[in-house]
């Protein structure tokens, strides 16, 4: 064997050395963007209510409940009452467990006339939330009975 | 046969002084395995250390007889290595003597002894091999005298080859044999190819450093005893390498210890086996071909060869089934593995020592190998996304695919674990991590927290408190979780009349953290079980406040309690791994009849151990009752007992009267996994299954009245302690995130929102770190012993399922869990 025996297997050892580990390829969507994976972080109360904004990392994180809450939350307050219903709908497609976004449709379906729908919320929103005042108010508004009455 | 088989008993005897005195460098192993005594033979064996210890010394002599004997005429290395004999014979002679008057194992503890303890264990070995190298024939300069060869390169590629196919296809026939290829065709078909790449990689890696050895040793003037030391410093590093990235990380020890220990170890072992070989008579020199052989193990030629490499990868498969899940972090099954490629190469270059004829140095031999095998580890991934994008087929997404396969075929998960990065690996993150993990010399302040400022009630009437935290027990083993479980009833009937909790998660996997969390209300980290912890015990505060007497069976917090607390140990003669509910709750209700003249109200406390995995492999594995089709036999049939006695003792409170007046909470502190991509237990890890919890709380009915919850909202075994209190109609502090918040409320009162926190969850032992997003909906692991990372969305049930890690979950949940892991730190002023 001459000098080059030894040469060629440190040149392959050099080579594992560079390429190990190899990197496990991911999908690339070219969509996702770390503002809208954290935007659900912040309470409602302190964000802009950036429509536009909202509506763009719902479609980019279309699984996101609370995103879909600041949402729909967002289209009630620009007066698009449809368009937040519907919202609220695939936010509960998503976690049908979700109390206080069913509390928040009761009251939306309560205000455009929808009774027995707001009742149905505020029933299912009960199961979850035994007890809650606000969902015992809302199931006796739009059964047409004085709020407050124990359940 | 009889000298080989003495010092490998004295080497069996060096490596369990060597890794009983390693568990006590680390505080973890110390506190989990040392301390309560878990596994009785270990017990035995430090008990009677000296006696072996005594055995080994013997044993080790009975070989060195030859060198001892001062008639025979000696020179050079063979002189020396009498004198050598001799002063074995001396030293460790006393070192024996010195044990058996004062046993030192038996008193050695988790402080600075243990580390020079294991280092020392491994001195004999080297004594011995030192002897045994000494005592050899003087290599001849058989280059020169044309008897010697270095191992041809032809012969080294063919048998890797060889060997590395046959591995794989034994694994992938396993593999399909036992997942019945359910992910569908052309995802086993890439999976399967990928196997083989990284089967060649590993080969190819194999043989290229191989065939450098024997390419050094081959350009010296003494290549028989180049190519046998270069071996044995390639022995040793390989050695010194699993322990120190695959074994000691397991059971926490720190780098440096882990550093030290592995290194010596490697370097033992090595020594040991190279001077078993040098002892080893050659039967017929002109056969000895290479140098390299004769270090190999001693096997028969021909037809016996052929079926021990058939039977090979039945008994791997046996031994790998069999380890499965008594196995720690697949410590033992990587073991196997590498046991299984070795003889496989070995016996490979056994059968065809006579068949391949070599050829003459060939630098396309070295290189294409490598290069063909490296383009298909890259080339497949790529082209199974390419495929995934092309048809909309998510499960041929690679991360996704080869996950599936790894828990089916352990050799792959091993080799992909070792050859494949995840992307965004980040070893400075890592390094933060493993600083607050098992740092040795930090220390803690356990602070004084009181979670309510308020002034005591008057005295009145309280409700008894039951908590039963069962060990173990997973939440879709339940019925009231699982509509699919029909063998627990009485939990069922228990669930439909009260507070079923369907989004709870401990904060810490296993017991040594998880139970601490749950008397504390709050997130801890290590070492919070220590002398002081009662400063922030809100539990026994609440029990000392409103005049409760407790009633308990544990064997983690028990221990630190004040003495001043009233206590009354159930079952206190039972060790841990022995407690049963169905004693326990016995004990309970016989201390509830005899103390009924007591008017305090009752703490009952109980965490047994039934459906422990220590328990459930215990009896071979067996159900106790029959079959229990989709569920863990030997786990169902346990539950379904724990059931029946506890409903049992549910109408016994019914009976006295006191079912009305009792908060009764069944939890557990951690769950398991039970095979879930190939992974028992919860000792290390933070999966889904490990994370989630079983919470059922009953109220009595005036309590149940007067308030809400949220039953799907996010909870943790660490809101039981301040929900107690909250019932106790205290008002809690404000005391931040790293504390739990109560379940209950007022009806007319505002639920706590925690729908947009994240929650740090941390491994007892190992190093692992989790973050909980999104009302539990997202759950992100990092694990520093496997050194990867996963991610879980949990709205998927039963069973979750990795997803792909985007770039920016990862920067987010890395960011997050920092920010958590140094503000506990923070808290409870950590230092190192």
């Amino acid at each position: 064997m001459n000098q080059s025996s030894i040469l060629a297997p440190v040149v392959v050892l050099c080579l594992f050395a560079a390429l190990l580990p190899a990197p496990m390829p991911l999908p690339s969507s070219g969509l996702s963007q770390e503002d809208c994976f954290t935007l659900a972080d912040t309470p409602p109360a302190a964000q802009s209510h950036d429509l536009g904004l909202l509506e763009r990392c719902s479609a980019l994180y279309p699984n996101d409940v609370e995103l879909l809450g600041d949402l729909a939350t967002a289209y009630e307050a620009a007066s698009a009452p449809s368009q937040a219903e519907a919202t609220y709908q695939r936010a509960l497609a998503i976690d049908p467990a979700c109390a206080e976004l069913r509390l928040r449709l009761g009251r939306l379906l309560l205000r455009r006339g929808a009774a027995a729908e707001a009742r149905r919320e505020a029933a299912l929103a009960l199961r979850v939330q035994p007890n809650r005042q606000a969902l015992v108010e809302l199931l006796h508004a739009s059964d047409g009975a004085p709020a407050g009455a124990s359940r | 046969m009889a000298f080989a088989s003495a010092r490998l008993a004295v080497g069996a005897f060096c490596l369990m002084t060597a890794a009983y005195a390693a568990l006590n460098c680390s505080p973890f192993a110390f506190d989990m395995f040392i301390r309560p005594q878990l596994f009785p033979w270990v017990t035995e064996f430090v008990a009677w250390h000296h006696f072996w210890c005594c055995g080994a010394f013997v044993a080790s002599t009975l070989t060195l007889v030859a060198d001892l004997d001062w008639r025979i005429p000696r020179d050079g290395t063979r002189k020396a290595a009498h004198w050598l004999a001799v002063g074995y014979v001396g030293f460790f002679g006393a070192v024996a003597g010195v044990l058996v008057v004062s046993p030192y194992l038996p008193r050695l503890w988790n402080d600075s002894r243990a580390l020079p303890t294991a280092i020392a264990a491994f001195v004999p070995l080297l004594w011995l091999a030192a002897i045994d190298h000494l005592s050899a024939p003087s290599p001849r300069r058989q280059h020169d005298a044309g008897t010697f060869r270095v191992t041809g390169q032809h012969r080294l590629l063919v048998s890797c080859a060889i060997a590395a196919g046959y591995l794989w296809a034994a694994h992938v026939v396993r593999a399909l044999w036992q997942s019945g290829r359910s992910a569908g065709a052309i995802a086993w078909a890439l999976t399967i190819i990928w196997a083989l790449a990284l089967t060649a990689t590993v080969s190819a890696l194999v043989y290229t450093i191989l065939f450098l050895k024997t390419a050094v040793a081959a350009r010296t003037r003494t290549p028989e005893r180049w190519e046998r030391g270069l071996t044995s410093v390639l022995t040793a590093a390989g050695i010194c390498e699993f322990l120190r990235r695959l074994v000691l990380p397991t059971v926490s020890l720190n780098a440096s210890d882990a550093a030290w220990v592995a290194t010596v170890a490697g370097v033992s072992l090595a020594s040991m086996w190279s001077g078993l070989a040098c002892r080893r008579p050659a039967a017929d020199p002109q056969k000895a071909a290479t140098s390299s052989e004769r270090l190999l193990v001693s096997m028969p030629g021909g037809p016996a060869t052929v079926a021990a490499l058939l039977m090979l990868p039945l008994a791997s498969f046996w031994a790998l089934g069999f380890m499965e899940q008594l196995d720690w972090a697949f410590v033992v099954q990587r073991l196997i593995l590498v046991c299984e490629g070795l003889l496989a190469y070995t016996l490979v270059r056994r059968a065809t020592r006579h068949h391949v004829a070599d050829r003459p140095w060939s630098a396309r031999a070295t290189v294409v190998p490598a290069v063909v095998a490296l383009a298909t580890l890259f080339a497949v991934p790529h082209a199974a996304l390419r495929l995934a994008a092309w048809t909309g087929d998510r499960t041929l997404e690679p991360a996704a695919a080869f996950e599936r396969y790894a828990a089916a075929d352990p050799l792959f998960k091993f080799m992909s674990d070792g050859l494949v990065t995840r992307a965004g690996f980040d070893g400075e993150y890592f390094r933060f991590l493993q600083v607050y993990t098992n740092a040795r010399g930090a220390s803690i302040t356990i602070p004084d927290v009181d979670l309510t400022t308020a002034p005591a009630r008057p005295a009145g009437h309280r409700p008894d408190i039951f908590l039963f935290v069962i060990d173990s027990l997973r939440r879709d083993y339940l019925s009231p979780y699982n509509p699919a479980v029909s063998f627990t009833p009485n939990i069922e009937r228990f669930a439909s009349e009260n507070f079923v909790f369907r989004n709870v998660f401990t904060r810490h996997g296993a017991t040594q953290l998880a139970a601490p969390s749950i008397w504390a209300g709050a997130e801890v980290i290590r070492k919070i079980l220590a002398p002081g912890f009662e400063r922030m015990n809100a539990v026994e505060k609440l029990v000392n406040a409103e005049g409760y007497r407790i009633a308990i069976n544990d064997h983690t917090v028990a221990a630190y309690l004040r003495p001043t607390t009233p206590v009354t140990k159930i079952d206190p003669n039972v060790l841990s791994v022995d407690t049963d509910l169905c004693q326990n709750l016995k004990a309970l209700e016989e201390h509830l009849d005899a103390s009924t003249a007591d008017a305090r109200p009752v703490f009952g406390y109980l965490s047994p151990m039934n459906i422990h995995i220590l328990n459930t492999r215990r009896g071979g594995q067996q159900s106790l009752d029959g079959d229990y089709p989709g569920f863990y036999a030997p786990y169902a049939s346990r539950l379904r007992r724990i059931d029946a006695c506890f409903g049992n003792f549910v109408s016994y409170l019914q009976q006295r009267g006191r079912y009305d007046n009792s908060i009764i909470v069944l939890t557990s502190d951690h769950g398991d996994s039970l095979g879930e991509n190939g992974y028992w237990g919860h000792a290390t890890w933070l999966f889904p299954e490990v994370a989630r919890l079983p919470l059922i709380v009953r109220l009595p009915p005036s309590l149940r009245a007067a308030v809400t919850t949220d039953l799907a909202g996010v909870a943790f075994s660490a809101d039981i302690a301040p929900t107690l209190w909250v019932l106790c109609a205290r008002q809690l502090k404000d005391l931040g995130p790293l504390f739990g918040s109560p379940l209950f409320v007022p009806k007319d009162g505002r639920l706590p929102d925690r729908r947009r926190d994240s929650f740090l969850l941390t491994s007892s032992y190992g190093a692992a770190y989790g973050l909980l997003r999104r009302n539990g909906r997202q759950l992100y692991v990092t694990d520093l012993v496997e050194r990867r990372e996963f991610a879980y969305d949990l709205s998927h049930e039963p069973t979750a399922v990795p997803d792909v890690i985007a770039p920016e979950v990862r920067r987010v949940n890395q960011r997050s869990i920092r920010d958590h892991v140094t503000k506990a730190a923070a808290f409870y002023r950590f230092t190192r």
